[in-house]
């Protein structure tokens, strides 16, 4: 998994590069493109077409249905009831199809996320940094003294405050400030072992405003190396669960019609594209 | 435990994904298009039930006050299941065989009858009768054609389809403005509007004689005179790599097939559509969709590729249905539906297309009421024939295609008009419903000439199997209406019929070459008969002239262009004497009668539009019929001729000869003859509704005894 996350980030950052410096609605409109077509295709080929056709005729016919015998309220009731009907049986034609893509889909889904799912720091914004400790042997300790645990800022980063220590929640917590636009590395120092975190501060004057940034580092469950495949995880029985950085939530400009998160633009536009094209590559959607 | 279904572990997967990870359960636009469909259907459900439910009181009442009090019904449902061309001949000699079990059981449930037919004895003259309870002088249809009194080339009788006129001009487009004038040109109100005005539901499947369809409280279906996209009556397609002989006369057009130098198995071609009027032109260009033909000869079969679909074809197979879209403007398409065959792959390729059918689903004419009938009958029983003659008699006269394929081609129409009926039967829980399935007429159109020794058009072919085509359809009929009873109850009522019984088509009769022989029409100097449509006539000197199917007009002065015959006394002189010649003319090659009588208009009909119709009618023997040229409009060849096409069989004769079938689920009331006329009496006075004073028959039922 981490190898394949390590392949995603290499080919997403070089595949959206190009765009690091055009309004985020461009990119996601070329990756709704291309994934509408790869969706359309998985969907020709592991539905079943005749049986999806032949349901959306006889949905279409139910409802007509509705229209025409609209003086009779039994037979009106009737024709609802196999709407429904035929309505659920659309939903079980579309469960292949629908495993099929889960996969790849979540994979880009994540590696867009990061992209383009989170607002970089702006310079003198403070934001907290946050890591959570593997739980102790003995379980929760509320008098537990703060583990020997550092925390080095590279130059344009400022550490505002001593680690705050939370034993309950086995959190230390610095207050940092970004001075300087750019990525930075922070180094958490644990067990003797040196964990780094990413953190981005956007330049307001810079061309590249939208490249990979991640609010997350966390050790290596498949679930979460599935979810957050912005950086590499942490070891396995390592001191340090997951490292935070909070980020606000990006909102993209539609085609300057208005602002909204990236993935409903996504949305939007994938079912656009594959709506058009859907006759093109005769699919029956 | 059973092992989980594959369904309900993707569900769980599914439920278990989303609930992880909000953010991340759009799993991409297939799925996202599943999900939303499924959404908006539910959607408008829900939208629906809530609409009907509200608006359902409000409509109630609307419908009370807008319409007449709803009558006091004797029957919950009136089924009228119409076998265009059943004979009662052949019914009752198979009924007497024991082969017809279920027609025998409705005879003996209620009542078998003969029905008398109209003058003439055709279709649409029949079953507008039969819709309206009028005769012809009421209904204005005479026959399949009428005439243009100004340039006396024949015009389709049941229906006027104008031209738009007015445009928006932008550019090289021009946007029509309107929408082209169909009306429909039967008079009389049918008796399902007559029903709906005082709330009875029907719904009227393919009943001749619907097209434009009729405004009502019900639902309807198109059917004779119901053009195909070109807007002809029914144009097949030969694209052939034959040289061209002799012309298509029927209603077929031979488009040279050429390989364009791809190779000799790959052809490039186009399938022409009706004329495209966003463009200028006089007429304005057709329409156009490629068409891409592969063949292998060695496995005789060919790949047809239209607009990104391929259909595969195996020589002498007939296609399903084939989607056509013929892109006008942009943004504007029409659609249409054609099955195709592949003829021949050998030395020579041949391809068949069905005439171009409307698109039921996205239909560019009006061929339904309301006009969402047609797509909600596509959506349930898939894509059917449009076209008013939908079974393509013309190919197989012309030989374009054989007896197989025109079966199969019938019999699959006749199946899709089962399941319409079956669909609409099952929804219809008070009312009337109305089909006629014109297999029947068909069939025995094209098969009649192997039913019997010695028929001209049978000559030097097998007459076996193809002998029993005509019995198998009538016991097809009865297996029909076996399911139709079982349906039914006892409050429900069922009536099956026939416009007109059917005789043998051995001889034509070629009367303009009569007239001709006999003064009454001459020719331009410089013409030889051979013209269609009259072309060659010299209206300053012709009294009378034939067209269509069973009568003759006057070239009379003040009607007709260049009228010659005075009205009155000369025109009364005129038919009289016609008739009386006509009357029993011979057939001297073969001996025998070949016209029983020829009827004058004025005793036939009464009403307003009996001006309108032919002044004489011609009642052929059996056997005879007019010639095929004479059809068409031609003068020359032989007064009488042998009949070799396939088309073997005709109801175009003596009206006397060719009764209908009449059988009720009921006992006919009545002692006397019945007559096409009490039909639409006898669904009124079901429903206790009085009849209309302009319908003439009256019902076969009493009232009193239905309600008992």
């Amino acid at each position: 998994m981490s190898l394949l996350n390590a392949a995603l980030r290499a080919v997403f950052d070089v595949a959206l590069r190009p765009f690091a410096a055009l309004p985020p609605i461009v990119p996601v409109a070329v990756v709704a493109l291309v994934s509408g077509i790869f969706a359309l295709l998985v969907y020709r080929w592991t539905s079943n077409q005749p049986a999806i056709a032949a349901v959306k005729r006889r949905l279409f016919g139910h409802l007509l249905e509705v229209r025409l015998f609209n003086d009779d309220l039994r037979a009106v009731l009737a024709a609802q009831l196999r709407l429904l009907r035929e309505n659920l049986t659309y939903l079980r034609l579309n469960l292949v199809p629908l495993l099929w893509m889960i996969v790849p889909f979540m994979l880009l889904i994540a590696q867009l996320q990061f992209h383009y799912g989170y607002e970089g720091l702006e310079v003198g914004e403070r934001t907290l940094l946050v890591v959570d400790l593997a739980p102790a042997d003995a379980g929760v300790d509320q008098t537990a003294p703060r583990p020997p645990i550092e925390l080095e800022a590279p130059a344009g980063v400022a550490v505002e405050t001593a680690g705050v220590w939370v034993p309950s929640l086995r959190q230390v917590v610095w207050r940092l400030r970004a001075d300087e636009p750019g990525r930075h590395e922070l180094v958490v120092r644990a067990d003797g072992g040196a964990f780094t975190k990413s953190l981005f501060v956007a330049d307001p004057e810079g061309a590249a405003q939208w490249v990979r940034r991640s609010p997350t580092r966390r050790r290596a469950a498949i679930l979460d190396q599935l979810l957050y495949p912005a950086e590499p995880s942490l070891p396995r029985g390592g001191p340090i669960e997951r490292i935070d950085v909070q980020y606000g939530t990006a909102a993209i400009s539609f085609f300057g019609l208005f602002d909204v998160h990236w993935l409903i633009a996504f949305l939007i536009l994938s079912l656009a594209f594959a709506f058009a094209l859907r006759n093109r590559f005769g699919v029956t959607l | 435990m059973p092992a989980p279904r594959p369904a309900t572990v993707a569900l769980a997967l599914l439920a278990a994904l989303f609930a992880a990870v909000p953010a991340a359960a759009y799993i991409g636009p297939g799925a996202g298009f599943a999900l939303m469909s499924s959404f908006l259907v539910l959607l408008a459900t829900v939208a629906l039930a809530f609409v009907s439910l509200l608006a359902w009181p409000v409509r109630t009442l609307w419908r009370v006050v807008r319409r007449k009090k709803p009558p006091k019904a004797h029957v919950r449902r009136l089924v009228f299941v119409g076998l265009d061309g059943q004979d009662p001949r052949l019914t009752e000699r198979m009924m007497k065989e024991g082969k017809l079990p279920n027609f025998q059981r409705l005879g003996e449930q209620g009542s078998y009858r003969r029905i008398a037919s109209t003058y003439p004895a055709l279709s649409p003259v029949a079953w507008s009768t039969f819709a309206t309870g009028a005769n012809p002088g009421k209904h204005n249809i005479f026959d399949f054609l009428d005439r243009d009194l100004r340039s006396y080339l024949p015009k389709l009788s049941s229906a006027h389809i104008g031209r738009v006129e007015r445009f928006l001009k932008l550019g090289k487009w021009k946007i029509p403005l309107q929408k082209p004038e169909i009306r429909m040109l039967r008079r009389s109100k049918p008796f399902w509007t007559v029903l709906g005005e005082r709330n009875v539901w029907s719904t009227v499947l393919r009943v001749p004689i619907t097209f434009p369809p009729d405004r009502f409280y019900g639902a309807q279906l198109a059917a004779m005179c119901v053009p195909d996209l070109v807007g002809s009556q029914g144009t097949f397609l030969l694209y052939t790599t034959r040289p061209a002989t002799d012309a298509i006369r029927e209603g077929g057009l031979r488009v040279p097939l050429s390989s364009n130098g791809s190779g000799p198995d790959h052809f490039d071609c186009v399938v022409e559509g009706p004329e495209n009027s966003f463009l200028e032109g006089d007429p304005p260009p057709p329409l156009r969709a490629p068409m891409a033909v592969d063949v292998d000869r060695k496995e005789k079969t060919a790949s047809v590729s239209m607009a990104g679909e391929t259909v595969e074809l195996r020589q002498g197979e007939l296609s399903d249905w084939v989607r056509l879209e013929f892109r006008a403007a942009p943004g504007v398409k029409v659609h249409g539906l054609t099955r195709m065959m592949l003829t021949e792959a050998g030395k020579h390729t041949s391809l068949y297309l069905t005439a171009i059918h409307i698109d039921p689903e996205k239909p560019a004419m009006p061929i339904s009421h309301p006009s969402y009938y047609a797509p909600y009958l596509a959506k349930r029983v898939g894509d059917f024939a449009t076209l008013g003659l939908a079974e393509d008699t013309t190919a197989l006269n012309e030989g374009v295609t054989d007896d197989a394929t025109f079966l199969k081609q019938s019999y699959d129409i006749d199946r899709e008009r089962e399941e319409m009926f079956f669909a609409a039967l099952e929804r219809l829980r008070r009312g009337s419903l109305t089909c006629v399935f014109d297999a029947t007429d068909r069939i025995q159109h094209m098969f009649w000439r192997y039913m019997e020794n010695g028929h001209p058009a049978a000559n030097g072919r097998k007459t076996g199997k193809q002998r029993r085509t005509i019995e198998e359809h009538y016991r097809h009929n009865d297996a029909l209406v076996g399911r139709v009873m079982e349906k039914l109850g006892d409050d429900d009522v069922l009536i099956v019929l026939s416009d007109h019984g059917f005789a043998s088509f051995r001889r034509g009769v070629n009367l303009n070459r009569w007239l001709l022989d006999h003064g009454y029409l001459v020719l331009r100097e410089d013409a030889n008969g051979s013209e269609e449509w009259l072309e060659g006539v010299d209206w300053s000197r012709t009294r009378a002239y034939a067209l269509g199917l069973a009568g003759v007009f006057l070239n009379l002065e003040g009607r007709e262009a260049s009228g010659i015959v005075k009205p009155g006394e000369e025109a009364r002189e005129l038919k009289r004497e016609l008739i009386e010649t006509w009357t029993g003319l011979r057939d001297e090659e073969r001996r025998a009668v070949g016209i029983n009588a020829a009827f004058d208009a004025e005793d036939l009909y009464t009403g307003p539009y009996k001006g309108n119709a032919p002044d004489l009618i011609v009642g052929y023997n059996d056997g005879y019929r007019v010639s095929w040229d004479c059809a068409v409009g031609v003068v020359a060849g032989p007064v009488f001729s042998d009949n070799t096409k396939a088309w073997s069989g005709d109801h175009c004769v003596d009206p006397r000869l060719v009764p209908g079938i009449f059988f009720s689920s009921r006992p006919v009331d009545r002692g006397d003859d019945l007559s096409l006329l009490d039909m639409a009496p006898t669904a009124l006075s079901l429903f206790g509704i009085d009849k209309p004073d302009y319908m003439e028959g009256e019902s076969v039922f009493v009232p009193a005894g239905m309600a008992a």
